[in-house]
């Protein structure tokens, strides 16, 4: 639920009740309205009776002052009369006045009033005769007559008002019935409606209420497991992991690093990375670059120069292979970074071994070419011996010799050319390029003979800075390679030239053949050690050791389908530049994308 | 070449000539590596033999087709026909001619070393070539007397 809905359920649950009860005000309102008019009109019942009674009171005052003075014939009795006589028609007129609304009582009021204006003239008569006529008995039998209908009719009006007066005051009763029902009713079903709605409301808010609980569990939950998960995958894999935050000091370690730096985690928590992972350079021991400051210097993944040592906490030493990559918010800040490192001590050392094999490799290709180009002229030589042991002839014997001492510098020059591909300087040196192919060539003459290939080659005079060892092997993997491309029948066109590469002079060696070329599907695997397309007789070191040993001395190897139109097979293309920054114990294994990160 | 490399001059150096050319036994070599085979045959013809050269399979067929040979001395590694190659196609065509090969490798296929009378290493020295090859051809005649 989110918080617009959540106010307007508030809104409503403070609105529906008020307007509610202004309902319940307004029925109750009019009921007790109600009742008011029904008990103003009980009011006007008795306000009627009193002034009828009034009335009365005064008409028989009158009749009383007129006995008086038939029986005495003295004017004082007239008095009462006299007095009320004016008062009387005010009275009917306040009647008049009040019964307005009511025909039946206004017409029983006028007839009361006519019957009265009779009783009145009579009396007016009566005062118009001597004193002595007025005291007969028939006149005051008379009188009594008329007032007695005057009278009649006053209680007729009396009578007549209190049954009004009784019906109006049973309407009161119902009315005050009503208001109460009313007033209950309302209470109930209002206070019936809004508990319904409040508890609806309620039910809907605490629903959301208890979803928002269980998707915060839930959450809480996977946060938990996603923690767990990530713990156990980084305590499990097998590099050293190290995560800082943007200051670079440590946030966690997980076991590999703990081990490798020596440090436990609650002592390195929060210390500068370099404290703990302390990083210098193998040849210079100067320290390295914190990758810390690199990461935020660049700002993207970085790895760590090649000859990086780490020193552990007790001082002990070993090789790293590292990288490390910011980490980002959403908002692709970085909050952190991650160093990811491996001790690659022990792979250096197999990476070294399996160099070294390769170079035995190398050997034992060569080992059936060697042993007929020393033997042949060992043979010459032992042959020439016996002829010599019996020759009389000084200067024939003399002949005998120069040709030994020939073939004897034949085996000699077939064994430097195999010893120079061991013995290598301890920095690069100046190596005719030119010389070295012709001498590996020399080598390989008669394998080459042999599988019946034929070599055209065309060499220029370059000359780089290398290691001619390790060059030589390079050209001893990749003829032979070629050699065996091409088949029984084929040749192999060798060119070497000068070339420029990105404003570095240097030379270009390309080797072509008349094989089948490289097949689409092989071709990512070639410079994979152990890769083989030869069964048994590769060791599938060759071209992992060729490439290794190129990039090492700055340059580049590629291997493509020629497109040439005799060569139609493989091209290999080597670019060496003409100066080399490459040292004895640089790493001739491949490097693939630390040399484009580093 | 040198001058006192031809047969004809050893021959005379050495009294030779005047042999019975019918007594001495005729080999021929076979080999790729011109100066070896030349000084391989200098000692062959000192040791009294009459020696034919051939510098790859081919012509050391067509020798060995059109000329009475007693023995074959027989280079393994030769472009072209190696020495296994031959000796079979030697096999086919006179099958009674002892084959002797020699070879730079110390292991050569065996249905290459089947094929021939004898298998020798290059380096061993004169002694051991002039030897088995006395026993080839010594061999070679007294089956060819035994014969008839």
């Amino acid at each position: 639920m989110n918080v617009r809905l959540f106010k307007k359920i508030l809104g409503q649950a403070l609105l529906v009740p008020v307007l509610l009860l202004l309902a319940v005000a307004a029925a109750l309102s009019w009921q007790i309205l109600s009742l008011v008019r029904a008990q103003l009109w009980l009011d006007h019942s008795d306000q009627v009776t009193a002034q009828v009674q009034e009335l009365q009171k005064l008409i028989i005052d009158q009749e009383t002052g007129l006995r008086g003075y038939q029986v005495t014939s003295d004017r004082q009795f007239l008095a009462p009369f006299q007095s009320a006589s004016p008062l009387v028609p005010q009275r009917f007129e306040a009647l008049r006045n009040l019964v307005v609304n009511d025909p039946d009582q206004k017409s029983r009021l006028s007839e009361t009033y006519d019957r009265y204006e009779i009783w009145l003239g009579f009396a007016q008569r009566v005062l118009a005769m001597p004193p002595d006529n007025a005291r007969d008995t028939d006149l005051n039998l008379r009188g009594k007559e008329l007032m007695d209908d005057v009278r009649a009719h006053i209680q007729k009006i009396l009578i007549a008002e209190d049954r009004l007066r009784r019906a109006r005051f049973v309407a009161v009763r119902r009315q005050v019935r009503s208001v109460l029902f009313v007033l209950i009713g309302t209470a109930l079903v209002s206070g019936l409606l809004i508990a319904i709605f409040l508890y609806s409301r309620l039910r809907l808010v605490s629903s959301a209420y208890q979803a928002s609980l269980d998707e915060a569990q839930r959450k809480n939950d996977e946060l938990f497991q996603s923690k767990q998960w990530f713990e156990t995958t980084l305590e499990s894999i097998g590099d050293g992991v190290i995560a800082c935050d943007d200051q670079g000091r440590i946030d966690l370690m997980n076991q590999v690093a703990r081990q490798m730096t020596g440090w436990a985690m609650e002592d390195a928590r929060g210390l500068p990375l370099d404290q703990v992972f302390k990083i210098i350079n193998e040849e210079t021991r100067q320290a390295a670059e914190n990758p810390v400051d690199k990461v935020r210097r660049l700002n993207a993944v970085v790895g760590l120069a090649n000859h990086t040592l780490l020193i552990r906490k007790d001082g002990t030493e070993m090789v790293l292979d590292d990288s490390a990559a910011p980490i980002r918010d959403s908002r692709g800040d970085m909050t952190g970074i991650v160093l990811i490192f491996r001790d690659v001590t022990v792979k250096r050392r197999s990476d070294s071994a399996l160099i070294a094999n390769e170079k035995l490799a190398v050997a034992g290709r060569l080992a059936a070419s060697i042993a007929h180009e020393i033997h042949n002229p060992l043979d010459s030589v032992a042959n020439l011996h016996f002829l010599l042991r019996s020759e009389i002839d000084s200067a024939r014997g003399h002949e005998y010799l120069q040709l030994a001492e020939q073939e004897l510098g034949r085996a000699l020059q077939i064994s430097r050319a195999m010893l120079s591909l061991y013995r290598e300087p301890d920095s690069p040196i100046s190596v005719d390029l030119e010389d070295l192919v012709e001498s590996v060539l020399l080598l390989l003459e008669r394998k080459i003979e042999q599988q019946q290939v034929t070599i055209q080659r065309q060499l220029s005079v370059v000359t780089i800075q290398g290691f001619p060892a390790e060059l030589r092997q390079v050209f001893t993997n990749l003829i032979l390679n070629a050699v065996d491309a091409a088949g029984a029948g084929g040749s192999i066109m060798i060119n070497l030239q000068p070339e420029t590469v990105r404003e570095e002079p240097g030379a270009l060696i390309e080797i072509f053949d008349t094989g089948p070329g490289i097949k689409p599907e092989i071709e990512k695997s070639l410079f994979q050690p152990f890769f083989t397309t030869k069964g048994d007789k590769g060791t599938g070191l060759g071209l992992w050791v060729s490439l290794g040993i190129v990039q090492k001395h700055g340059g580049t190897l590629d291997m493509l389908n020629s497109g040439h139109d005799v060569y139609k097979g493989a091209l290999v293309r080597v670019y060496l530049p003409a100066r080399t920054d490459a040292t004895a114990i640089d790493r001739a294994t491949v490097h693939t994308e630390k040399s484009t990160a580093a | 070449m040198p001058e006192w490399y031809t047969p004809q001059k050893l021959n005379a150096a050495e009294g030779l000539t005047e042999k019975n050319l019918s007594a001495v036994a005729t080999i021929l070599c076979i080999d790729d590596e011109a100066l070896g085979l030349h000084i391989r045959k200098t000692v062959l013809e000192k040791a009294g033999y009459r020696v034919l050269t051939a510098t790859d399979g081919a012509s050391g067929l067509g020798l060995f087709d059109c000329e009475p040979i007693d023995a074959v001395v027989l280079d393994y590694s030769m472009p072209g026909m190696n020495g296994g190659q031959v000796a079979s196609a030697m096999r086919r065509s006179k099958p009674g001619i002892p084959i002797m090969l020699l070879s730079a490798y110390m292991h050569l296929p065996e249905d290459v070393t089947s094929e021939v009378d004898t298998f020798v290493t290059k380096g061993e020295g004169a002694q051991v070539l002039l030897s088995k090859v006395a026993q080839l051809v010594e061999s070679a005649r007294s089956a060819e007397g035994g014969n008839g």
